[in-house]
């Protein structure tokens, strides 16, 4: 098969660009960490998440924020057309500490994305996507529905604002609610 | 039957045949060089029916589109927010399902017939296929633009990739699926069509155009099949009452099972054509048919298996399958970047048989009067940027930077929005000429048309890549949020949103030229001319002979490409059926 | 009452087709505006959601309005929307900086500012001849972002208020509720039932009925119809009652009014899409508890009738410019082109009868090369671009890979 030699040239370039773009996502991976959103959130029922039915679940708890182990953990449900919490009142959240998000949906599918950032995750009805983040800095970011979920869909949004460590406080029901053990 | 000029199906794939009296037909006493429409009289019908129906829905997806550029940036608001999303289905569905769909199958008709020099075997069979896709474009656009009209109880505003558990008319998933059907039946015309040749000529290699078409149609039943068990098994069901729920996850992963391949539906033609058309437009020859055969081959065995890339962000997938669809996807660049090389160097083969010299300055040498020309390489180089973004699309974990935002409609309006759009229009001007015998009219406007759509596609899409970046999501009736303001990285929001509304209206001027040039040569020129244009493909330099027989082997290839689709999906498919195949389930939530 | 006709939907605004389009292409190219009382601004504050009536400025020097409000549709209003000042007031309209760039835009002229988004900034206008001046944001008018300055001698007219039970003042509550009609009179009942998700227009989101009137003492239940996803049943401005988020039909929540007044109420998750209803406690009524905003008649405008007359039409907007700067693109494009078309056609006309004496077809269908070139050839200027493309597409994808995408916070688990 007759190749001309420029072009067997371009196949390696061509090559070449392919596994130095896998390469830069593989460094993505391990470098600096950046995990994927992948099937380990589970899956749960989304007719008990519509009716807040959340002690029968055990991968998931009544909307809010809460310390399990140490650690940040915020659950927010989003339906039709509010994040819950974020919608009505932000999320606060510690800086520079792990927080892990515990997302699904009572209805539709919906989008979380803090806008300008790389957090972002669909939500789908049936399905907890799990992921963590650690912000670095104090300030606001504003959490868009990124999925069309209806007629009302251009007014779903929320606000999450990450205060420092000194500053952070739970809710003072979010301790009690631990302590009832839901889950 | 073959009943016309069966002289011809001794051709040799893509050569020129010897001018003789054959070339040329005598209507009403003047001799005329013979057109497409001369030679296969039926075939050319169908054709035009086809382009027909597509050019309408575009017509009608356009001025959608100028309505919603103008709606989200707040610079003219005729509908409510609410009504948004309706006309924001009927552009998607319009343009990136019908459109498209009538348009490569016209393309693939007229290609198929030209390259094997048959005529389509039955034209019951081709009145058949395109009486279901018709028939279902039907279904489905009334479903949807019922949606504007309160009084009529059906709607379906779902958009063009109708996640369940969000719920559209029944009477739309019907029509998806017609739509569907049809394209398959259309499939079945084109290899009857090729065993009716092969009988013929049991040892020539397949022709260029031909062998274009089926590796496009193999690949075209591989993945539809996906977004066919999906609608029917499931979501028709679900709409009529049948089954009470779906589950969501998989009715997706099965949506994009087929919702990637399809793009490589909608730019193979584009491909075929700048392969076979763009070389002799320009002036020269295709430097290399065995490549184009290979570039084919890779497309039918890589582009299934990479639809999780549209899933980067979803809970419920397995990150080591996102991995493996992101490889096959970086693959995939493969044989688009051997099209750069290979289309490119042809189109150099004529600028420097016309003249051109040195690097860069043959490009000067090249026809740009012609829009036939201009359109198509125009949209090479727009696909060149869209090339760019969707490896940033493909790149998994930079895909959340982008995910879901304005970057997206960015990159596709570049794709099939530019590539393949502007390339039917273009081809059409060459093309349109030889399916009725009539000259094409509003020349001036036709040669201005190309430049009119680039211009608007580059003040829309740059500036969509831009907000996408500062997180500006994509499908929603409102640019802001109360709670919030976006930082941009280059420009501010409020210039974003003038490119916006000012190269979607630019856009919408382009495509009105483009319908008048159509219209006027459908109604004002008279038949039987004798056209500027005719339908000769020059020989490539490097020829069929050159490359391995195996290459034509099209059972191999698709049963490879079965096989890598069983490893991408196999896994991740039974883990979500093993928790039962409706569940987790959702109820229907009707919009 | 100036009140809306609520059968009109807002989809019929599509129906409306050019019309409505013009209209709004035009900006408001209007009449003078006629003898209006400040009740009737001619549906002009129908779908204003922060419209409460006019506020009385009358007497001051300097009246200052807020531009970007909450109103109801998110921060498009302006604050108060409606004001009456005396003669030779200045108005002077000050952005919050809410809700990105605004305007204010004068429906006859007289007035424009330019477009801004900052906080802060200021745009004034004095009034000096009586009349009822409208005025506009191009950007949100669609989102209800509208205002008005009635210019008069003298303060609010004489009330308009009697002693019959009319239908109250929800100050635009009900401007975006499909299924409002009218106050339901349930005045005897001790329980009032009021279903939670009927249709509204815009699908399963609305209170049946919207406005129920009861006496002191009376109970009213929601019940859920389970259509329509989860809803809730909140006061409004108030926190007299609130229910939980629930889905399921059946589901049932109760409160008892004594005092008299207007509750409203909505639903938190589809407030935007119209789901707000209102509890009337006793015999209010229209003119009851704001005399001075709904009574009175009032004439206005003679001084804008000028504005109207012999005017070249200028635009005044950023749409009128687009709209004038693509028309006139278009129309020298349209003329070239026919010039183009009518030149293409003589020549063809003349290579048609040169043709036919010659008997040959009019062009050449083969092109005539300088040189051939066979497979030989070396693609040099092809081998320059593609080398360029990967260098530009290497050099994009590490500054979006390293400089845009590692740079911000990322899921890390």
């Amino acid at each position: 098969m007759h190749v001309h030699r420029f072009e067997k040239l371009w196949f390696g370039a061509a090559l070449l660009l392919i596994v130095a773009f896998i390469a830069t996502i593989v460094y993505g991976a391990a470098g600096p960490g950046v995990a994927m959103v992948s099937d380990d959130g589970g899956t749960i029922d989304a007719d008990k998440v519509a009716n807040g039915n959340f002690n029968q679940t055990d991968n998931f708890r009544s909307p809010g924020v809460y310390r399990e182990n140490g650690q940040v953990h915020v659950y927010i449900v989003a339906r039709q057309f509010l994040f819950n919490p974020g919608t009505s009142q932000a999320i606060e959240v510690p800086a520079n500490e792990q927080v892990t998000f515990h997302v699904t949906s009572a209805d539709v599918m919906h989008g979380f994305n803090l806008a300008g950032t790389n957090v972002n995750s669909m939500v789908i009805p049936g399905q907890v996507a799990t992921f963590s983040v650690t912000f670095d800095e104090t300030g606001s970011h504003g959490i868009v529905c990124h999925e069309y979920c209806g007629s009302g869909h251009h007014t779903m949004a929320g606000k999450l604002t990450v205060v420092s460590q000194s500053q952070f406080e739970l809710a003072p029901d979010a301790d009690a609610v631990e302590a009832s053990g839901g889950s | 039957m073959a009943t016309e000029h069966p002289d011809n199906v001794t051709d040799a794939p893509g050569e020129t045949p010897e001018e003789t009296d054959e070339s040329y037909v005598e209507i009403d006493g003047t001799e005329r060089r013979r057109a497409f429409v001369d030679r296969y009289p039926n075939a050319a019908q169908a054709v035009r029916v086809l382009f027909g129906v597509s050019f309408l829905s575009f017509a009608v997806g356009a001025l959608f589109g100028l309505v919603q550029a103008l709606h989200r940036t707040g610079v003219l608001r005729v509908i409510a927010s609410a009504d948004y999303y309706t006309i924001l289905t009927a552009h998607g569905v319009l343009l990136a399902l019908v459109f498209t769909t009538f348009g490569i199958t016209g393309l693939f008709h007229w290609a198929n017939t030209r390259s094997l020099g048959v005529a389509p075997t039955s034209q019951r069979l081709t009145w058949l296929w395109i009486g279901t896709m018709t028939l279902g474009t039907l279904f489905a656009g009334s479903t949807i633009v019922a949606g504007l009209f309160p009084d009529i109880p059906a709607s379906a505003d779902v958009l063009f990739t109708f996640y369940a558990p969000l719920e559209a008319h029944p009477l739309f998933y019907v029509g998806a699926a017609l739509l569907i059907v049809g394209s398959w039946i259309a499939g079945v015309d084109w290899f009857l069509q090729y065993r009716e040749w092969r009988s013929a000529n049991p040892d020539s290699r397949i022709p260029l155009q031909s062998f274009m078409v089926m590796t496009t149609m193999l690949m075209w039943y591989l993945s539809t099949l996906g977004v066919a068990v999906e609608v029917v098994v499931f979501l028709i069901p679900w709409s009529l009452g049948l089954i009470g729920q779906v589950d969501p996850l998989l009715t997706r992963t099965l949506f994009w099972y087929f919702g990637h391949p399809v793009v490589y539906f909608w730019l193979l033609p584009a491909y075929m054509i700048w392969y076979t058309v763009l070389p002799k437009l320009a002036g020269g020859r295709l430097f290399s048919d065995p490549l184009a055969r290979v570039v084919f081959v890779l497309f039918l065995i890589l582009s299934t298996p990479v639809g999780f890339h549209h899933q980067y962000t979803d809970p419920g997938v397995p990150a080591g399958f996102k991995f493996v669809a992101m490889t096959n996807t970086m693959f995939l660049l493969l044989p688009s970047l051997l099209t750069l090389f290979t289309v490119v160097a042809s189109i150099e083969h004529g600028a420097r048989q016309r003249g051109g010299e040195g690097y860069l300055s043959w490009l000067r040498s090249l026809p740009w009067d012609r829009p036939a020309f201009t359109g198509i390489a125009l949209s090479g180089i727009m696909f060149g940027a869209g090339g760019f973004s969707g490896m940033i699309n493909a790149g998994m974990n930079i895909n959340y930077l982008v995910h879901n935002t304005l970057w997206v409609p960015g990159h596709f309006h570049l794709t099939v929005g530019t590539a393949f759009a502007l390339t039917l229009m273009a081809v059409s001007y060459w093309l349109v000429p030889q399916i009725t015998g009539k000259r094409l009219k509003l020349r001036g406007v036709a040669a201005l048309q190309p430049y009119v759509w680039f211009l608007g596609m580059v003040l829309m899409s740059n500036a969509m890549h831009r907000a996408g970046l500062a997180g500006v999501p994509r499908r929603t009736a409102e640019p802001e949020y109360q709670q919030f303001s976006y930082d941009t990285v280059v420009g501010g929001i409020a210039e974003m949103q003038m490119q916006i509304a000012l190269g979607g209206t630019v856009l919408f001027v382009g495509a009105v030229m483009f319908l008048a040039v159509m219209l006027a040569t459908w109604t004002l020129s008279p038949p039987n001319a004798n056209l500027r244009v005719n339908g000769e493909l020059p020989e490539p330099l490097s020829t069929a002979t050159d490359s391995p027989k195996v290459l034509d082997n099209l059972k191999l290839w698709f049963a490879v490409a079965v096989v890598l689709v069983v490893l991408a999906y196999g896994i991740p498919l039974y883990s979500m059926v093993a928790d039962g195949i409706l569940s987790p389930g959702s109820v229907p939530f009707p919009v | 009452m100036g009140r809306t006709d609520h059968t009109a939907t807002r989809r019929q605004l599509l129906r409306a087709g050019g019309a409505a389009t013009t209209a709004a292409a035009l900006g408001a190219a209007a009449g003078p505006a006629a003898a209006q009382s400040d009740t009737d601004f001619g549906g002009w504050f129908d779908d204003v959601g922060n419209y409460d009536g006019v506020v009385d400025k009358t007497g001051k020097e300097e009246v200052t309005v807020e531009v970007g409000v909450e109103n109801g549709q998110g921060p498009y209003g302006f604050g108060p929307p409606a004001i009456r000042v005396s003669p030779g007031t200045t108005v002077v309209w000050e952005w919050n900086g809410k809700g990105g760039s605004h305007n204010v835009i004068h429906t006859e002229g007289n007035f424009e500012s330019e477009l801004v988004s900052e906080a802060g900034h200021t745009f004034s206008h004095t009034f000096e001849s009586s009349g009822t001046y409208k005025y506009f944001c191009r950007p949100h008018k669609a989102l209800g972002m509208k205002g008005a300055v009635v210019v008069s001698e003298s303060g609010g007219g004489s009330s308009g208020g009697s002693g019959s039970v009319s239908e109250p003042d929800y100050g635009g509550w009900f401007d975006d509720v499909g299924n409002y009609e009218e106050t339901v009179d349930e005045r005897g009942s001790d329980e009032v039932t009021v279903e939670v998700g009927v249709e509204n227009g815009q699908g399963p989101y609305g209170f049946g009925p919207a406005a129920v009137r009861v006496s002191p003492g009376t109970t009213v239940v929601w019940e859920w119809t389970g259509k329509g996803g989860s809803h809730n049943v909140i006061h409004d401005g108030g926190s007299a009652f609130e229910s939980e988020l629930v889905s399921e039909a059946g589901h049932t929540f109760s409160h008892t009014f004594e005092s008299t007044g207007v509750y409203k109420y909505f639903c938190r998750p589809h407030k935007a899409l119209g789901m707000k209803g209102a509890i009337v406690v006793g015999n209010v009524g229209g003119g009851g508890d704001s005399g001075g905003d709904t009574g009175g008649g009032e004439t206005g405008g003679e001084g804008d009738a000028e504005a109207s007359g012999g005017v070249l039409p200028v635009p005044n907007d950023f749409t009128g410019w687009f709209a004038l700067f693509f028309g006139g693109i278009a129309g020298l494009a349209a003329m070239a082109v026919l010039g183009t078309e009518a030149y293409a056609e003589y020549r063809d006309i003349a290579a048609a009868r040169a043709a036919a004496a010659g008997g040959t077809p009019t062009e050449a269908p083969a092109e005539s090369y300088q040189r051939e070139l066979d497979e030989g050839y070396d693609p040099l200027g092809t081998a320059a671009l593609v080398a360029g493309y990967f260098v530009l597409i290497g050099l994009l994808w590490a500054f979006m890979y390293f400089v845009e995408f590692l740079a911000g916070p990322s899921i890390t688990g």
